[in-house]
């Protein structure tokens, strides 16, 4: 830490001090000297001071002008530590999870071994981990959302839920489609997770067929629900989380919805969701009320195979990806005699 | 016979270019394209010759010019944008830069368009026209006899049909266009029947202009120009190809090969041609012979006082060695520190054998290469020798001077290894002299053996100093006990500083005399004077070891008299300002002025205005995650209503150790509007025994139900969140029709909006439910 957040009220009145004091202003991301080593503190400064602290900008000390603040000040280490208690709070965070992550997260991970685990198991708990011990590695001081989005996956990636399913599997089809951008790939998980809050508005008795709702009109808003449910949070969320939720269902030929759109309106991950949230819900039997295996679920999409329910109208270049997540012909003989 | 008239096309577009597109599919002339994708353009863009494309998407329209910026961005292509809005003036430029030509709005009538379409095609067509007239008049030109078109190369507009003349004839094989060619030497004859071979078929070029283009551009024309001076002969010739660069200005002499003829029995000839020198050569070469001995003699010379030098030095670097060893020898009862030092000292001493065994490695070098030399100089005077006897034997002659030529390359290269071996070795010693460590060493040694003899009888007072420093750091040693290492390098410090005063005070003796000395050469103008005095002579101007005078330890006074003018200048040059600057240092002259110290630090603090603050973003949830588990148990077939009100009544105690009841309004009574009939869907407060509520929640209840019911909104009880125990009221409508409400207690625990939004949330997911059981209890009643 190069700058220590110090209060007004920690300087007296008309007294001289031998260290600059700074201002930072928040709101432009500028620093300037409010206060030069050696000019008197006056009642006009203060006043000017606790005005502006009142508007979101804060002073700020110099960390190798700590000692002589100390014994010019009268104030502690502590007091000085409580006025910064956030960015230790969060550094300690960031510590923490970085201990505790960090190893986990840069082993080695083959996605096509856990699909296929977890088709045999059904246990997703091994993706759902790796992309915990990454997310959490993510640095909280780069962007509110990626820190929004290390705080939903501590609290969620515990459990092995479909929601948290599609967010897993979604960023790892992401990754492996090139996407690195951390921002990004936070945008990716929380849409995952919030694009269908909206189920929260429609009657929950619709839920008990899934296939019966697809017909319901209400259905086809769902998306927009969602992003009136996320309106109401009192934090605005970044435009491409946004759109990702509203193009959760819209397909490359047009035929989804809710605003039918075609490839060329529709952002490449929104399909990456699309088809995350197809494979699973599709595999488990909530879109046809047939459970089918992962992999041949996904060997469906990536063969574009059509089927009662699904829509396989994506970007080539996206089901062409998901190749690389099945086995291949020698593979498929060894795991048949192994059998 | 008239261009092809494109129109495209770009979907999606609006209902003015749908009019346009019907109108112009009336026209036979005009050809409509419609496409969908920027590929598709893309595709058919590049086969058309001309074009004209409309679209109304902005998007489309920036991704077919950035994409087909090779086919839009020229004269045979135009572009139209038709919109509604007016385009701002900055994105139409970045536009017209991709090849947009214009923006038209979409109210102008279809008339405009079509205007507009034609006046694009119509030069094109009436270019084509005169060009099928300017073809026809040179055939007939042509049939007439009439040969002017040679003439009129640099007309532009002819350029077609002297094509065409020229592609006939060579259609007709006829045998007049050598000539032609000979006459005409951009032609481009050849590159057309490398390329083309088409114009066989009939007399008319093609007009596509893509085609044909290259003929006209300037690298077309250095190629032909390449061809035209090439030189078959010159290319054959092994001779330019070998390996004879040291006699090729003989080529430009000889007259046969300017001729480009070879002289009869040439051929039989040796192919080192090389070696046979006529006899004006042989002098010139002979000649550069002697100058080249006389240089390597005057450098021998050179060497030979370098070597001189370097003896000299290598005395003195002995002498310095067994100083060393002699010291060491005394020091036999030693302290610590003194132990610390004389460690350190050995290490010096084998660094320096060390030194002194490579040092005579490479004086053995210096002597093998030396006797080496020396061979090769006997042989060369041999050859020499030889050479002068065989007198008027030309071919002999041509042959040792070879050899000597091979030996005088031999001499000098080895001359040169010699020489830079002879550089290495003076610079290993010049290095060992200049090393400051030995210097310190060597006095601290020096200090230690007095001081250990317990000798005040110094004789210099650079000694005697030294030791009554010492004492006093002695004592000082003994008053302050801690901190040993500091006082010893405390120590250091003040005897190198001795060191440096003593050596100012000679400094400064030497510099007196050295002006009372440049005072008299200044009164004795008298050159002639001077020159007896031999003191411009005595010393050499370039010395090789300047650098070792300067540096040379414990100078007699004796010598310092020695030096010159000249050479005291380079003393002064090279040292002496440091200690004065550390002098004046200590003395307090060199402190930083408070202007420059002001600026320093304004400098300071203007580059860590420039640091970025980092700053953590709070790692809020608002409540989400809850929202995201609702959503999964609403998949879920096992999951009823009252697990998710239960659910969201948990996410409340964890989160604000609140209680929620939610209330359903039964449909029944919906009519009479004075006395409300509510259902308690989930009670939290009966569920956990509310304590906020004093555990009595069915009176809390009684009492305050009908002001719930009559809650239009969700609302706080205290929207600045200062009351101990805070109510919330969140009703359900649908259709404006009241569904139910929910209610909820918070003790303390909700301090802000966000936890309020977060509250409102948790209830508002449950719309979904409090609906089904709304309609349900509807469907019932």
């Amino acid at each position: 830490m190069k700058f220590y957040r110090i209060f007004s009220t920690f300087f007296e009145l008309e007294k001289f001090y031998s260290f600059n004091i700074f201002l930072y202003d928040s709101m432009r991301e500028k620093r300037l000297v409010a206060l030069h080593a050696g000019s008197p503190i006056t009642q006009e400064i203060l006043d000017d001071w606790v005005n502006l602290e009142e508007k979101g900008a804060y002073l700020q000390l110099f960390k190798d002008d700590k000692k002589e603040f100390f014994y010019e000040t009268e104030i502690t280490e502590e007091e000085l530590l409580e006025a910064n208690k956030f960015y230790f709070r969060m550094l300690k965070l960031q510590k923490d999870r970085l201990e505790k992550y960090e190893e986990e997260s840069n082993e080695t991970f083959l996605l096509k071994g856990a699909l296929q685990e977890a088709a045999i198991n059904g246990d997703f708990m091994p993706l759902i981990n790796k992309v915990k011990c990454e997310v959490l590695c993510f640095p909280l001081h780069e962007s509110e959302t990626i820190s929004i989005c290390t705080e939903l996956v501590d609290k969620l990636f515990v459990r092995d839920i479909m929601p948290v399913r599609v967010a897993a599997f979604s960023y790892l089809l992401a990754k492996q489609n090139k996407i690195v951008d951390k921002e990004k790939l936070s945008i990716i998980i929380i849409a995952s997770l919030v694009k269908d809050l909206g189920f929260g508005l429609i009657r929950s008795s619709f839920f008990q067929k899934f296939q019966d709702l697809q017909k319901e009109d209400i259905y086809l808003k769902h998306p927009m629900l969602s992003i009136y449910i996320l309106s109401k949070v009192g934090h605005e969320f970044p435009k491409q989380l946004k759109r990702l939720v509203l193009e959760q269902h819209e397909q490359a030929d047009g035929s989804g919805f809710p605003r039918e759109k075609k490839e060329d309106y529709i952002d490449y991950v929104s399909f990456i969701i699309n088809l995350a949230d197809q494979i699973l819900m599709y595999s488990y039997g909530n879109i046809n009320g047939r459970k089918v295996d992962l992999i041949k679920t996904i060997e469906m999409f990536h063969k574009k195979v059509s089927s009662d329910g699904i829509n396989i109208n994506f970007p080539t270049r996206l089901t062409d990806s998901l190749g690389t997540l099945l086995l291949n012909d020698l593979e498929k003989e060894l795991e048949k005699n192994k059998r | 016979m008239s261009i092809e008239r494109n129109i495209i096309f770009l979907y999606p577009i609006s209902s003015k270019l749908k009019e346009l597109k019907e109108e112009l599919e009336k026209d036979e002339d005009t050809v409509v394209y419609e496409l969908d994708s920027v590929n598709e353009y893309r595709q058919l863009i590049g086969i058309m010759e001309h074009s004209v494309t409309f679209s109304s998407d902005m998007k489309k329209t920036e991704g077919y010019l950035t994409d087909c910026k090779q086919f839009v961005k020229i004269k045979t292509s135009k572009n139209f944008v038709v919109q509604n809005k007016t385009m701002p003036p900055h994105i139409f430029t970045k536009f017209q830069r991709m090849g947009l030509n214009e923006v038209i709005q979409e109210d102008i009538p279809v008339k405009n368009f079509l205007h507009k379409i034609n006046m694009f095609f119509i030069p094109f067509e009436q270019a084509l026209i005169k060009e099928e007239e300017d073809k026809n008049k040179a055939v007939t030109e042509q049939f007439i006899g009439g040969n002017t078109l040679l003439g009129e190369k640099n007309k532009p507009e002819n350029y077609s049909s002297e094509e065409r003349q020229r592609v006939e004839k060579m259609a007709t094989g006829d045998e007049s266009f050598g000539e032609l060619k000979s006459k005409k030497k951009k032609s481009g004859f050849d590159l057309d029947t490398m390329l083309g071979g088409q114009f066989n078929s009939n007399f008319v070029l093609k007009t596509n202009k893509s085609d044909m283009s290259f003929l006209k551009s300037p690298f077309d024309n250095m190629q032909r120009k390449k061809v035209a001076t090439f030189d078959p002969v010159a290319r054959k010739s092994p001779l330019k190809r070998g390996t004879f660069t040291p006699v090729s200005p003989e080529f430009n002499q000889n007259p046969h090969k300017q001729l480009g003829i070879k002289p009869p029995g040439e051929l039989n000839k040796r192919k080192s041609s090389g070696l046979v020198f006529d006899e004006k050569e042989m002098r010139r070469r002979k000649v550069k012979f002697e100058e080249l001995d006389a240089v390597i003699g005057k450098k021998r010379g050179k060497f030979e006082e370098v070597q001189k030098e370097l003896s000299r030095k290598r005395a003195k670097f002995e002498e310095v060695l067994r100083e060393f060893e002699k010291k060491k020898v005394e020091t036999n009862q030693e302290t610590e520190v003194e132990k610390k030092k004389h460690k350190r000292f050995d290490e010096v001493l084998r660094d320096l054998k060390k030194k002194k065994m490579d040092l005579d490695f490479i004086e053995d070098e210096i002597k093998k290469k030396k006797n080496l030399f020396e061979e090769v100089e006997a042989e060369l005077k041999k050859k020499r020798s030889l050479y002068d006897e065989a007198g008027n034997d030309l071919g002999k002659k041509k042959g040792i001077l070879v050899g000597l030529e091979e030996l005088q390359r031999k001499k000098q290269n080895l001359f040169n290894e010699v020489e830079a071996e002879q550089k290495k070795r003076k610079k290993f010693i010049e290095e060992e002299f200049e090393k400051a460590d030995i210097k310190k060493l060597d006095l601290e040694f020096e200090r230690d053996i007095e001081k250990k003899k317990g000798s005040e009888f110094e004789d210099e007072d650079f000694n005697r100093k030294k030791g009554l420093k010492l004492d006093e750091i002695e004592i000082g040693k003994k008053k302050l006990k801690f901190e040993e290492v500091d006082i010893d390098k405390d120590k250091k410090k003040d005897k190198f500083q001795e060191v440096d005063n003593s050596h100012d005070k000679k400094h400064d003796k030497f510099e007196e005399v050295e002006r009372e000395r440049e005072q008299k050469n200044l009164n004795l103008k008298d050159p002639e004077r001077n020159r007896k005095d031999g003191r411009f002579e005595e010393v050499k101007k370039e010395s090789l070891f300047k650098k070792n005078k300067d540096i040379v330890i414990g100078r007699k006074n004796g010598e310092e008299s020695d030096l010159d003018a000249d050479g005291k200048k380079e003393y002064e040059e090279n040292i002496l300002d440091y200690s004065q600057f550390k002098k004046q240092y200590k003395e307090g002259k060199l402190s930083i002025s408070e202007e420059k110290k002001v600026e320093i630090e304004k400098k300071f603090v203007d580059k860590i205005l420039e640091e970025p603050e980092y700053t953590f973003y709070d790692n809020q949830s608002f409540g989400l995650e809850y929202l995201v588990i609702h959503n999964d148990f609403l998949l879920k077939d096992s999951v009823t209503a009252d697990n998710l009100f239960k659910f969201i009544h948990f996410a409340l105690i964890k989160e604000y150790a609140a209680d929620i009841t939610f209330y359903l309004m039964d449909p029944s009574a919906k009519d009479d509007s004075s006395n409300h009939s509510t259902i308690r869907l989930y009670s939290g407060h009966l569920a956990r025994k509310n304590e906020i509520l004093g555990n009595d929640f069915h009176e809390y209840e009684t009492e305050n139900l009908e002001k719930w019911v009559d809650t239009k909104l969700p609302l706080w009880q205290d929207e600045t969140y200062q009351v101990e125990t805070n109510e919330f009221i969140y009703p359900y409508f649908e259709d404006g029709n009241l569904l139910g409400f929910a209610v909820s207690h918070f003790k303390n625990t909700v301090r802000d909006h966000s936890d309020a939004a977060k509250v409102e949330l948790l209830a508002m997911c449950l719309k979904g439910s409090i609906l089904d059981e709304y309609i349900l209890k509807n469907g019932k009643s």
